[in-house]
C-alpha cells in the first residue's frame, strides 16, 4: 500500500489535497494563526528495548534466575526425590512432573501457569503466576514423595528439563533478535514510503470551525443524552458485564460524555442546557460505588494492599479518563463547580468517603506521571498503557489551562519515554508494558495505534501526526476491495462487550483517529465499509448500531463531531474569549427542542433547532446576555426582548415545527 | 496472543451479553426552560444524596459464610464417599484424620464467626440487590473456592486420602465440584446485578 498510490503524496498539493497535507493556507471557515509542516519518519532504534524497559527485564530475570539457581542445586543435589522434583518444578512449570512420569499433570501446570498470567494481565493478581508456579513445583514434590521402588521416577528428567530451559531461553533470545532485526527493516522501508510526507500542525483557530448538526447526527446525539439525562440513580440502557475490563461502565460514562462535549465543541458551543446537565450527570455517576468498587479487589490482589480510594494509587482507568471528562465539562459549559473541594466525593458507607475535586484529582495524577520513570501509571496493578496515561496527561494539560499552570515538563517526559519504552523499530506502539517486570505483550494493533492518536494529539500532535501516517501507511488500502486488510483477529473484537468476530469497534476507532487528524479520505472510507457491514437501529428517533457495545456506540458518536484538530483545540486551547462572554441558550426542552447549531460572537446569538418529537410550541431560556440591554429576535417573528439584571431572559411560544434559524444580536 | 483471546473469549461467554439485549435507554424529557431532572450532588456543605442511598451491606461476610460453609460440605462429602468406599485413607493413623477434622472445623466456625461480625453493621441496607439470590450466589462462590482448596490441600499436600484404583473418573470430577460452584455463583450474581441495573423504581 505504497502512499505513492493515493492521491494525497503529490508533493505539490493539489486542490483536492486534504487539508491536513496541504503546507499553507487555511481552510475555509477555519483560520488559522500559523501553521508548520513535520516530518513524518519512524525513529531509528539500535536496541529493542529503552533503558527503563531494560532495567525492569534485567531486575525481573535476575528474580527468576534466583529461582532457577535454587531449582539447579536441587536438581543437581538429588536430595531426594522431592527435593528434585521441587527443584525441577522451579526450573519450568511442570517439569517436576516430566521426572515424576505425569504428563497430564505436566501439561495442566503448564496450562495453570498460562492461565495465571492471562488473569495476572486482565485482573493484575500479583501472586497468581509464582503461586502457580511454585504450587506446580510443590504439587510435583509430593508426587515424588508417593513414588515407590516398584514405580521409579524418571532419572534422565534432571537433564531433560535443565535442558529444555536452556534451548527455550536461546530460542527466546534469538526470536527476539530475528525480530529486532525484521522491525528495523520495516521500519526503513516505512521511512522510504513517508519521506515526502509532511505532515501540517496548526495553531489553534482563531475562530474553531462551527457546522451544523445533521438530523442523522442529532439522531446519534440522542443517544447519548437519552443515556445520560436519566435520573443519577439510574442506569437503563448501560451495560453492566464486569466492572474490571473494557467492558466497565465507567467507560460508557467517559465516553457519553465525550461524545456531548465534542458535540458542544463543534456544533453548539453557545449551548448548555440539558447538554451541560447530561455530561454532569456522567461525570458524577461516577462516584456510585457500583462503577469503583472494583478497584479495592484489584489493589488487594495487585498491589497486595488494602486502600478502596480508587484514585490514591494507579488505577489510571477510571482517574485519568474522568479527569478530562470534569476538564472538558468545565471548560465548555465555563462551570467550575467541581473545584471546589469536595465537590467529587467516592461515598461507600459513612467510614468510606473519599473527597476530591478537579484540583486534587489533577495535582494526584500529576504525581503519579512525574514520579514514574516511564511518565506513565498502571491501569490494573503493574500493567502501563499509554493510551491510558495519555487521559491522565490531558487530564493535567486542561486543568493547567484553566488555572495557569504548566504540563509541558510532563508532556516532554511522557513523549521521552513513548519513543524510548512505548515504540517498536517499525513504528508500530507497545500497548501494554508491565511496569514491574518491563515485558510487554500482543495486543489488538489496529485498535490501539488507532486509539492513541485523537488522545495524543492535544500536547504531542508531531506523534500524533506520525502515529496517524505511519498507521494509514501500513493498515489502509483506500483503493482496494478491503479498506483495512492487515487487520488482525485481536482487532475483531467488541471490547464493550467482548463480543469476537466483528471489527466494527476498531473500525469506530479509526474513523475518529483519522477525524482528528484531518484525513476526511480515510474517514469516509472507513465510515463507507463500516456501514456496509453494520446494521443501524432506530426508536423513537435514536438511532445507534445494532451488535456494537454502549461503549462503541458511543465512540462512534465521538467521531461522528470530530473534526480536524477539534481534540486538540479542545483540550489543549482556550475557547475564543466570545464563546465565554457572549449570549447562551441556558435552557431548552428534551427531546422536544433539539439543538443543531449554537455559535456566539460575543454579542449576538445564532441558533439552528429541529423539533425531536414533532412541532411544539416552546419556550427557550438564554442567559449571559447583557442586563438590562435589548436584542432583536429574528426568525421567530421578529421579537423584542429585554435581558433581566442577571443577563437572563425566556423566549416564550417558538413555534418549532422544521428546522428553525433563530438569531439575537443587539437592539 | 492465543490466551488473551482464550480468556476473552471464555470472559465473553460466561459473562457477555448479546449487544441488542442491551435495551435503548428510555427517551429523556427534560420540560422547558428551567425544570430540571431528580438527584444531583449537592457541591456544598452536605453530602450527595445519592452516596447514602447506595450504601450496601457489604458481600465479603457472605463470600466468609460460604467459604465455611463449604468446608463443612466438603468434610461431609469426604467422609460419605469414604464409607462408600469411593475413597481410600492414606493416612499413617487416625490421629492424622482427627487432627484434620479439628483443623477443619476450627476453620469453618472461625469463619462463621467473623462472618457474623461484618454483617453486624447497623447502617448497611441492601436495596438494590434480591437479598435471597445474592446470598444463594455469595455462597456458592465462597464455598467452591473453599471446597477446590480444602481437597487440593486434603489430597495432595497432606495425602490424607487417594481414589480407589482404576476409578479415573472421579479425581477429575470431584475436584471440578468447586469450580463449577464458582460458575454457577458468578452467573447468578451476574443474573442479579444486570436485574439491579435495568430496575426503574416508580417515578415520585
Amino acid at each position: 500500500m505504497p502512499l505513492t498510490a493515493h492521491p494525497e503524496i503529490d508533493r505539490a498539493p493539489a486542490a483536492d489535497t486534504p487539508a491536513a497535507m496541504q503546507p499553507s493556507g487555511a481552510r475555509v471557515g477555519d483560520p488559522r494563526r500559523d501553521e508548520r509542516q513535520v516530518e513524518v519518519r519512524v525513529p531509528d532504534r539500535t536496541r529493542p528495548n529503552g533503558p527503563v524497559t531494560r532495567a525492569r527485564l534485567h531486575r525481573t530475570f535476575r528474580a527468576i534466575g534466583a529461582g532457577w539457581a535454587l531449582g539447579a542445586l536441587l536438581t543437581i543435589l538429588n536430595l531426594s526425590t522431592s527435593a528434585t522434583a521441587f527443584g525441577l518444578g522451579l526450573l519450568l512449570p511442570g517439569g517436576g512432573f516430566v521426572y515424576t512420569g505425569d504428563p497430564l499433570l505436566m501439561a495442566l501446570s503448564i496450562a495453570a501457569f498460562s492461565l495465571a498470567l492471562v488473569i495476572y494481565w486482565a485482573f493484575g493478581p500479583v501472586l497468581l503466576p509464582p503461586i502457580a508456579w511454585i504450587g506446580a513445583a510443590a504439587l510435583s514434590a509430593r508426587v515424588a514423595g508417593a513414588h515407590t521402588a516398584g514405580d521409579p521416577v524418571w532419572e534422565d528428567a534432571r537433564a531433560a528439563v535443565p535442558a529444555a530451559l536452556a534451548l527455550l531461553i536461546a530460542t527466546g533470545l534469538t526470536v527476539q533478535r530475528i525480530r529486532f532485526a525484521r522491525a528495523r527493516t520495516r521500519g526503513r522501508r516505512l521511512n522510504e514510503h513517508v519521506s515526502g510526507v509532511r505532515a501540517t500542525i496548526s495553531d489553534p483557530p482563531a475562530a474553531p470551525p462551527v457546522t451544523e448538526s445533521g438530523p442523522e447526527d442529532l439522531s446519534a446525539l440522542r443517544y447519548a443524552l437519552d443515556l445520560t439525562l436519566q435520573p443519577i440513580d439510574e442506569w437503563e440502557g448501560f451495560s453492566f458485564l464486569d466492572q474490571f475490563r473494557e467492558a466497565a461502565v465507567r467507560y460508557q460514562l467517559n465516553f457519553a460524555q465525550y461524545a456531548l462535549a465534542m458535540s458542544q465543541y463543534t456544533r453548539t458551543p453557545a449551548f448548555t442546557g440539558y447538554l451541560a446537565e447530561g455530561q454532569r450527570n456522567a461525570i458524577e455517576k461516577m462516584l456510585d460505588p457500583r462503577v469503583w468498587k472494583y478497584w479495592r479487589w484489584e489493589n488487594l490482589w495487585g498491589n497486595l494492599r488494602w486502600e478502596p480510594d480508587p484514585c490514591r494509587r494507579d488505577n489510571v482507568m477510571l482517574s485519568g479518563y474522568w479527569g478530562v471528562n470534569v476538564g472538558l465539562y468545565q471548560s465548555l459549559c465555563d462551570d467550575r463547580r467541581y473545584e471546589a473541594p469536595g465537590s467529587l466525593t467516592f461515598r461507600n458507607g459513612p467510614r468510606e468517603v473519599y473527597p476530591y475535586d478537579f484540583g486534587s484529582l489533577s495535582e494526584l495524577l500529576r504525581g503519579h506521571l512525574s514520579n514514574s520513570p516511564f511518565c506513565m501509571f498502571p491501569c490494573e496493578p503493574s500493567w502501563i498503557y499509554p493510551f491510558c496515561s495519555s487521559f491522565a496527561l490531558n487530564t493535567v494539560i486542561l486543568h493547567a489551562r484553566q488555572n495557569g499552570g504548566d504540563a509541558s515538563d510532563l508532556i516532554a517526559g511522557y513523549r521521552e519515554s513513548f519513543d524510548r519504552d512505548f515504540m517498536r523499530a517499525d513504528g508500530s506502539v507497545v500497548a501494554i508494558r508491565n511496569g514491574r517486570l518491563g515485558f510487554s505483550i500482543a495486543a489488538a494493533p489496529t485498535i490501539n495505534e488507532s486509539v492513541l492518536v485523537p488522545w495524543l494529539n492535544p500536547g504531542m500532535p508531531e506523534l500524533a501526526q506520525r502515529l496517524w501516517w505511519t498507521m494509514r501507511e501500513r493498515a489502509l488500502d483506500l483503493d482496494g476491495d478491503e479498506v483495512l486488510p492487515t487487520i488482525r483477529d485481536l482487532d475483531r473484537v467488541d471490547v464493550g462487550n467482548y463480543r469476537f468476530g466483528a471489527d466494527t469497534f476498531a473500525r469506530t476507532m479509526v474513523v475518529l483517529a483519522a477525524r482528528e487528524m484531518g484525513d476526511d479520505e480515510a474517514a469516509d472510507a472507513v465510515q463507507r465499509s463500516l456501514d456496509a457491514k453494520a446494521v443501524i437501529e432506530r426508536r423513537d428517533g435514536v438511532r445507534r448500531y445494532a451488535k456494537l457495545s454502549v461503549y462503541g456506540n458511543l465512540a462512534h458518536t465521538l467521531a461522528r463531531f470530530t473534526r480536524r484538530d477539534a481534540m486538540r483545540d479542545m483540550i489543549a486551547f482556550d475557547r475564543p474569549a466570545a464563546w465565554s462572554t457572549g449570549p447562551r441558550l441556558a435552557g431548552a426542552a428534551y427531546p422536544d427542542v433539539l439543538v443543531a447549531k449554537a455559535v456566539t460572537d460575543g454579542r449576538a446569538l445564532e441558533l439552528v433547532l429541529r423539533p425531536g418529537a414533532g412541532p411544539v410550541r416552546t419556550t427557550l431560556s438564554l442567559d449571559r446576555l447583557v442586563p438590562g440591554a435589548g436584542y432583536v429576535v429574528d426568525g421567530a417573528g421578529e421579537r423584542r426582548i429585554v435581558a433581566d439584571d442577571r443577563g437572563r431572559v425566556e423566549i416564550a411560544d417558538v413555534d418549532l415545527g422544521d428546522r428553525l434559524e433563530l438569531t439575537i444580536r443587539p437592539s | 496472543m492465543l490466551c488473551c483471546v482464550v480468556l476473552l473469549a471464555f470472559v465473553g461467554m460466561v459473562l457477555r451479553r448479546r449487544a441488542a439485549d442491551e435495551p435503548f435507554p428510555p427517551p429523556a424529557r427534560s420540560e422547558a426552560a428551567t425544570q430540571t431532572r431528580l438527584a444531583r450532588v449537592n457541591t456544598e456543605a452536605e453530602p450527595p444524596s445519592h452516596g447514602a442511598v447506595n450504601r450496601e451491606a457489604p458481600m465479603w461476610p457472605l463470600f466468609l459464610r460460604g467459604a465455611a460453609l463449604g468446608v463443612l460440605v466438603y468434610v461431609v462429602a469426604v467422609t460419605i464417599l469414604q464409607a462408600l468406599g469411593v475413597i481410600e485413607s492414606a493416612a499413617t493413623s487416625n490421629a492424622e484424620w482427627l487432627a484434620r477434622d479439628a483443623a477443619f472445623a476450627v476453620l469453618a466456625l472461625a469463619g462463621l464467626l467473623i462472618a457474623a461480625r461484618g454483617e453486624s453493621d447497623p447502617t448497611a441496607t441492601t436495596n438494590s440487590h434480591p437479598a435471597a439470590a445474592r446470598t444463594a450466589a455469595a455462597l456458592l462462590i465462597g464455598g467452591g473456592v473453599a471446597w477446590t482448596l480444602a481437597a487440593l490441600v486434603d489430597m495432595h499436600l497432606f495425602g490424607m486420602f487417594e481414589f480407589a484404583h482404576g476409578e479415573t473418573l472421579h479425581g477429575p470430577v470431584f475436584h471440578s465440584v468447586g469450580f463449577w460452584a464458582v460458575v454457577a455463583g458468578s452467573l447468578l450474581f451476574n443474573r442479579i446485578e444486570d436485574r439491579s441495573a435495568t430496575a426503574r423504581p416508580n417515578a415520585s
